[in-house]
Parts: structure tokens; sequence; C-alpha cells
């Protein structure tokens, strides 16, 4: 009898425990992500449809700071050139760390630890050390860049690269470049490393030439690789900031010719102190950028690889 | 004992683990009775004492020695003080966080002043200043920047009047008195014979003076020497003044085109020393604050640098304009606001906050009465004997009206535009209608400015 009456407790105890735990285990991570993801995303959504004064006064407008932004040329003059810069850095940034990695790949190369270390280590430096950096190194007068053009054209060099409209975004680029090109080469590399060796005996067994093999072989074996790289660099030159802003010294550049998606945000809504206005960027952003990776995810077929 | 994920996570977990206890442990930077922020490494040296005589205690020694308060000075960084301000500017309640005085610069002050009067984050000074008789023995002129709708939010550190510093070895050299210009055309044309002198003796890069050529600073200077605001204190935009046009046509002259005077500095901090030092660019359009950094970066040139007024474009405009500068206000959530505004005078107005900031930078105090003392009239030996202060005082007596706008840097965005594209055109050599080209271009950006600011002014 007392058997009895001490299981019936216990068993609607762990009866309890079965309903409750998985809440439980989970609860950290649902609470965290609710204050500190969720409501903050709610609230930014609500904050997109007032004017406000830092947080404090918000005035109800609607739509009026989604329809002033779409209606803005200086917005899609970011747009514009964001786009242009991702396309630009994509065409560039991938082929060039896939030809480092398979040079870095080929068993001729001595040293390869020395050279992994020496390409990656200029994205451990951190954009607005580079920034700085390039500003030096584009100077007109005193820069390396204009020294050692001048010493191939055999005269004095004296371009401004940081001042002509022209030379803005390409000035961005290159530094963009020079940070994440070894980055991205790591990864191929490791990519690379994986390439069952087997296929490619079973190619020159085939007789295939060594593009055969690279198009065959070498690419369907890294495509997970080389779609995740596509993929982050889209999102990380959508997102682009801190390089131009302080490569053109807290400015959008020339003729805003540096202007990008997220440094109109921080000029025209945060700096202004329109957290209302910042919100409807941030949210068209959202937009822009899901609707791009979603595209890309799509083309690419990266979902089913996933 | 094992730990399953392995030994490096262990390693990092023990390292947070005690990283973390340190910084919970560290006791919290004691608070003194009073707190001022400022953003400047020197304002905050010569608060603090560091680098000055060790025979002296500093000012904020000395303000406790006569008060019995302690004075906290925090140097914040510019961008980071913005942000703090917003959060606390936000609150209603006073609170530990909020400092009793801070301390704001020109170019970012602006989005501080987009609230209606009634609900700035600054207390109003007018009472305080008047009440004491402060505000007639300041500068109007500097008064006006720190003022919206006639409420003074905030009292200045500084007049900051322009000037041009100048090598007169390289100028003297060329055989070209850069001093005898009083217009700007002449100034441009005396420019030019110095550059062809050099040319001819094998410096063709040499330039006469540092002028970017696509950021609009200084047509803004060319501007208020005209007693112009490019945004008035009511906001009203002044891009449709002809005025307006013709520096912007002369200033794209000056940095393109057969009448290119000016060059590019180089980036980076006060880079354009060293410019300036090599005869790059010979001569720099030069606050107080800048003038001071010579001597400091550049002592080479001792005896080899002079400063003039400005030029002008009409006998009517001032020599001068005015770059920079910085303003002390107190927070509405301030506790004790009787006690700050106490330090606020002691700072800014008593002989030792006078003394000490002499002593940490040339900068000139728009405290009138103080322009009498000898040590504002003395030969500069860096300058050739010049006296340079007596040129700053003089040129402070003639400084236009600056005014302070949450939508300057909007409107200097817009200037940036117009100039840019003026010195396209004069780039490509086809200058046919570019007077008419630069009005239009002005006219839709104040279309455009117009409308930006109605979007975001935010009134009852």
């Amino acid at each position: 009898m007392l058997k009895t009456l001490s299981a019936q407790p216990r068993i609607k105890a762990w009866g309890i425990q079965r309903a409750v735990s998985s809440y439980l285990f989970v609860a950290p991570f649902v609470i965290l992500f609710s204050i500190f993801t969720l409501y903050p995303l709610l609230r930014s959504l609500v904050l997109s449809f007032h004017q406000t004064l830092g947080a404090r006064d918000a005035r109800y407008v609607g739509l009026a700071n989604y329809r002033f932004l779409l209606q803005d040329r200086v917005f899609w003059l970011s747009v514009v050139n964001t786009v242009a810069y991702a396309i630009a850095f994509l065409a560039i940034q991938i082929p060039a760390a896939m030809a480092l990695a398979i040079m870095l790949n080929a068993k001729r190369v001595r040293a390869k630890a020395f050279f992994r270390l020496a390409f990656f280590s200029t994205h451990l430096v951190g954009s607005v050390f580079v920034a700085v950096l390039f500003a030096q190194f584009l100077s007109p007068r005193s820069g390396l860049l204009n020294h050692v053009l001048g010493l191939l054209v055999g005269h004095r060099v004296e371009i401004n690269w940081l001042t002509r409209p022209e030379l803005a975004m390409p000035s961005v680029l290159l530094a963009g470049l020079w940070l994440s090109v070894g980055y991205a080469m790591i990864y191929f590399l490791a990519a690379l490393q994986a390439v069952d060796l087997e296929l490619y005996e079973a190619a020159d067994v085939d007789g295939a030439s060594p593009w055969a093999k690279f198009w065959h072989v070498t690419l369907p074996g890294i495509r997970p690789v080389l779609l995740f790289l596509i993929l982050v660099g889209l999102i990380g030159s959508l997102q682009l900031f801190e390089l131009p802003y302080v490569l053109f010294q807290q400015s959008s550049g020339p003729v805003s010719a540096a202007l990008t998606m997220v440094m109109y945000l921080f000029l025209f809504g945060l700096a202004n102190g329109d957290l209302g206005y910042a919100a409807a960027v941030g949210w068209i952003l959202v937009l822009i950028i899901a609707s791009v990776a979603a595209i890309q995810l799509r083309v690419s077929g990266l979902r089913k690889d996933a | 004992m094992t730990f399953t994920p392995g030994k490096p996570v262990f390693a990092l977990l023990v390292l947070a683990l005690i990283a973390g206890s340190i910084a919970w442990l560290r006791p919290a930077e004691s608070r003194g009775d009073l707190v001022v922020w400022v953003f400047a490494d020197s304002h905050a040296r010569s608060y603090r004492g560091d680098g000055g005589p060790a025979t002296r205690p500093s000012l904020i020694d000395q303000y406790r020695n006569k008060t019995g308060r302690r004075v906290s000075v925090r140097l914040i960084g510019g961008q980071a003080m913005l942000v703090r301000l917003n959060a606390i500017f936000d609150r209603d309640q006073p609170s530990q966080d909020v400092p009793d005085l801070v301390e704001l610069e020109i170019s970012t002050a602006g989005r501080f002043f987009r609230p209606p009067v009634d609900r700035m984050g600054l207390l109003p000074l007018n009472d305080l200043l008047h009440s004491e008789g402060w505000d007639d023995r300041l500068l109007k002129a500097r008064l006006a920047a720190w003022s919206k709708q006639g409420v003074i939010f905030g009292v200045p550190h500084d007049v900051h009047p322009v000037a041009i510093a100048y090598r007169k070895d390289l100028f003297d050299e060329a055989g070209v008195d850069l001093a005898a210009a009083m217009a700007w055309p002449d100034f441009q044309q005396r420019c030019l014979q110095f550059q062809a002198y050099w040319r001819r003796r094998g410096y063709p890069a040499r330039r006469a003076i540092e002028l970017p050529s696509r950021s609009s600073e200084y047509v803004a200077c060319m501007l208020l020497q005209q007693h112009l605001n490019l945004l008035d204190s009511e906001n009203h935009s002044s891009l449709t003044d002809p005025r307006v046009a013709s520096a912007i046509e002369f200033y794209a002259r000056c940095v393109a085109g057969v009448g290119k005077i000016g060059g590019e500095a180089t980036p980076g901090a006060n880079l354009w020393v060293r410019d300036f030092a090599q005869g790059d660019l010979c001569a720099l359009i030069c606050p107080d604050w800048r003038s001071g950094y010579l001597p400091v970066f550049a002592p080479e040139l001792a005896g080899k640098v002079r400063l003039m007024p400005l030029p002008r474009f009409d006998p009517a405009d001032a020599p001068t304009a005015t770059l920079g500068g910085t303003m002390i206000g107190i927070p509405r959530q301030a506790r004790e606001v009787a006690a700050a505004w106490d330090l606020l005078k002691f700072l800014y107005f008593s002989p030792e906050g006078l003394e000490a900031r002499l002593a940490h930078t040339k900068i000139l105090p728009p405290l009138k009465q103080t322009w009498s003392d000898p040590v504002w009239h003395q030969p500069d030996p860096y300058f050739g004997g010049q006296k340079t202060s007596e040129l700053h005082i003089e040129l402070a007596k003639q400084l236009p009206v600056r005014f302070v706008s949450p939508f300057a840097g909007l409107a200097g965005q817009i200037l940036n535009q117009v100039l840019s594209m003026a010195v396209d055109q004069v780039e490509t050599g086809d200058e046919r209608d570019l007077s008419e080209k630069i009005r239009a271009w002005c006219e839709k950006g104040d279309r455009e400015l117009r409308r930006r600011i109605e979007f975001a002014t935010f009134e009852n």
C-alpha cells in the first residue's frame, strides 16, 4: 500500500517532466532570442512607421518613410553602387582565390604553410585598419600605388584615387579584395584537399586534359564551398560599410560615388537621429538581401546540396 | 579527468572564466563629484594637467582645492560620445551615467539641435549667462552657433578665426608677395606665378595651396566670409544665392584646369603638415588650432612661415571665416545644475582655466576681455616674429556668424556634389556656360535639400 502511494506521485512527476522538459531545454534560447532578436526586430518594424526623435519621441507617419525612401534618388544610387561593387567583387574574388588555392595545392610549390599564412594574414587585419592603410597606399603624392605606376611609366604619377568619382569604387574594391581573397583561398584549399585523388587518377587513365580535369573533377568537387563563398561574399558586399566609410573619412566619397546601402542607412537615418527612417531603410535592406540570396540559392541549387 | 570537447575548448573556457572574473571583480572607476565628458585629447590634457608644468596643480586639482569637489574628466571618442549622449537625452530621469558637463564639436553637434527647443537634451543657458553678464562678454558671433531660436544651449570654447599660413621662404624665392593679395582672384594669379617659377626650376608638382578638389569645406569658408551660411538659424537654404554659384565656380577653377593652384593633402591625421614641410603644398587654410600644430609637427619650419588674412571677393566681406569649434553644455538630466554651472565657469571663464588652456593650446578664447592680455600680443618666433595672436584677435573681431543646424551635413553633401560636377566640367576643358550650369545644379540641390529638411523636421 505504502509502495503504491509513493509510486503514484513519482509517476505524476515523471509525466510533468516529460511534458515540460522539452520546453525547458529550449527555453534559454527562446528567451534570449525573444529579448535580443525577436523583440528588436518587431520594434524596428513598428518604428519604421514612425518619425522619431531618438527613442523617446515618435510620431506615426504610416508608410511615409518607405515612400520617401523608395522615391529617393540617393538611396537608389546607393543600391546601384552596392550592387556594382558586389558583382565586381565576386567576379574577381572567387577566381583569384580559386587560382591561388590551386597554385598552393600544387605538389611542386614549396613553403606552402608560409604562403597560406601570408595570403590569409590580410584577413586578420580588419576592415577599419585596411581602410586607414589604403588611404595611405592610394595617396596622390606619397602613395605606394602612384609611386609604382610612376616607375612603370617613367614619370611622376599623381592620380587622385579617392577624390575622383570614377575611381572611388574601384579603390574600395581594391581594398576589399586585398582583405578577403586570402580568406576565400583557405576555404578553396580545404575543399581542394578533400577532392578524391582517385578521380584524378581515373581522369588520367581516360586521357583527360588539365582543363577537362578541372572542369569535370575539381569544380564539381569544390562546388558546395564555391557556392557558400559566393553567398557569403554576396551578403558581405551588400552589407559593405566600414571600408568606404573610413577610407573616405566618414563621408560617402566624391559625388556619393562610394555610398553603399548601409552607409545610406547610417548617414541618412542614424546620424540624423531619425530611428524610424533608419528602421525603414533597414527593412528594405533586409528585403533586398533576402531576395538576392534566395535568387542565388535557387539559381545555384545550393539548397538541394545542403 | 577528461573533457570530451577537447583541450583547446577547455583552455578557452578556463580563459573566459578568468577574464570574466577579472572584469566582474575589478572595482568600477570612481565617479567624481562632477563629471565632464570631452572628445578632444588636448582639452582633456588641459583639464587634467597632463604634460603641463609639474610645479603647478592641474586645473581640476585647483578646483578641488577651491571647492572641495572632485572632478572626473572623461575622454570619450567622438562617435561613442554621440551614441551615449543620444541614449542619455532620451531618458527623463537623472542617473549616475549622466555627465554634469559635456563638450561637443561643431560638425557633430547639429544632430542635438534637431528637437524642438523645449525638448532639447541640453539645458538652456540664457538666464545663467545673462544674470552674470557673461553673454555680453562672450563673442556674439560664437554664441549664435550654439543657439536655437534665441535659446543658448552651449558656451563656446573658442573662436577659430581662419587665416592663411604660407611658406614665406618659398614665396620670397619665387618673388611673389602673397600677403599683398587682398582679393581671391589676385591671390590665384600670384599662386600661378609661384607655381610657374617652381615648375621652371624642376618642381612641377609643387602646389601653391592645399585645397581639396571634391570637398566643399573651404567653399563654405568663402561663403561664410560673405556672411552666408548654407543653412541659416531657421534652416533656410542659401544654395540659390548667386554668391554660392560664384564661389563654387571660382573654387573649381582653383582646383582644376589651367588656373589650378590647389592640391590635395595626404590623407591621415595631420599629414598635411608633412606636405607643408616638404614644400608640396606651400600654403594652408589655417584656423588658429591648425597654426598651433605647425610648431609641434614641423619645428624645422621655424621662421619660414607667416600668416595672412583671407583674401575677399568683395570689400564688404570678412577677411576671415571660422572652421571647427567646441561648446560646453549642461545636460538637462544633470543632477546638480548649480554645481555644473560653477564648474563650467571655472573651466571656461576663470583666469586659472584660461591659463591652463593657453599652456596646452594656443586657441583664442571667445571672452573678449581676455584679448587685451599681453600674452596675446607677443611676437611668435616660429612665424618669424609675427604677432599671430594679434592677427587672430583682429580677425575674431570681424568673425562672421556661423549657425549650427541638424541638416548642415546634408547641405554640405549637396554642396560637395555641385562642386564635384563643376570640377569635372573644368577638368574636361569644356567651360561653356559653366556659370549657368552651376546655378542650375545649385537650384536642383536646393530643391533636394528643402525636400529632405521638410521630411526630417520634427517640430510640434
